[in-house]
């Protein structure tokens, strides 16, 4: 995506921070709420499996690690990717 | 001071570029850790062990391992006009 014009196109600087922090925020709800919808999914799957009247203590505590865990895995593939990433870039050099 | 409508600030189109691209990985990530979720973790426990560890980080290796050879052949492909 091309965004470049002329060069004489200014914004007041305060103007532009404040815009980016609005454009920063939103990104963050969103990927926020991405992560909340994927956990739900996969913490449902692996604790609930017979669906009952209400949530049982034991799927409670099952529903708890399983969020820990899917943020150690965030963590394990963030670290594995971009180790890897700049693998591949400094190979393409 | 008035912008053009075909002037835009260079530091603001580098600052969105930058987040787009931050936003980009960030979606890789994400599609990857329900990948290597699926492949790799069993039941719930209060940490991982080991073997799941090493699951989750060999599935993103080998993710990207695939993604290299797919482009490589297909390169081979494009350059003896198989495709």
């Amino acid at each position: 995506m091309d965004y470049s014009g002329g060069s004489n196109a200014k914004l007041d600087p305060a103007k532009r921070d404040e815009f980016m922090n609005e454009v920063k925020q939103q990104l963050a709800i969103a990927s926020a709420q991405e992560l909340l919808q994927k956990m739900t999914n996969k913490c449902f799957k692996k604790c609930i499996t017979k669906p009952g009247t209400s949530l049982s203590n034991s799927e409670h505590k099952c529903v708890a690690m399983c969020m820990d865990r899917y943020i150690d895995t965030q963590n394990l593939v963030a670290q594995a990717f971009s180790s890897r990433l700049q693998q591949e870039m400094s190979r393409m050099q | 001071h008035t912008m053009d409508s075909g002037q835009i600030d260079q530091q603001l189109a580098q600052d969105l570029e930058l987040e787009r691209q931050k936003g980009k990985i960030q979606q890789e990530i994400f599609q990857k850790s329900e990948m290597c979720w699926d492949m790799c973790v069993g039941s719930m426990s209060a940490k991982f062990d080991g073997k799941t560890e090493s699951c989750i980080v060999n599935c993103v290796e080998r993710y990207v391992d695939t993604a290299v050879a797919i482009q490589k052949r297909f390169q081979e492909k494009l350059s003896m006009g198989r495709m």
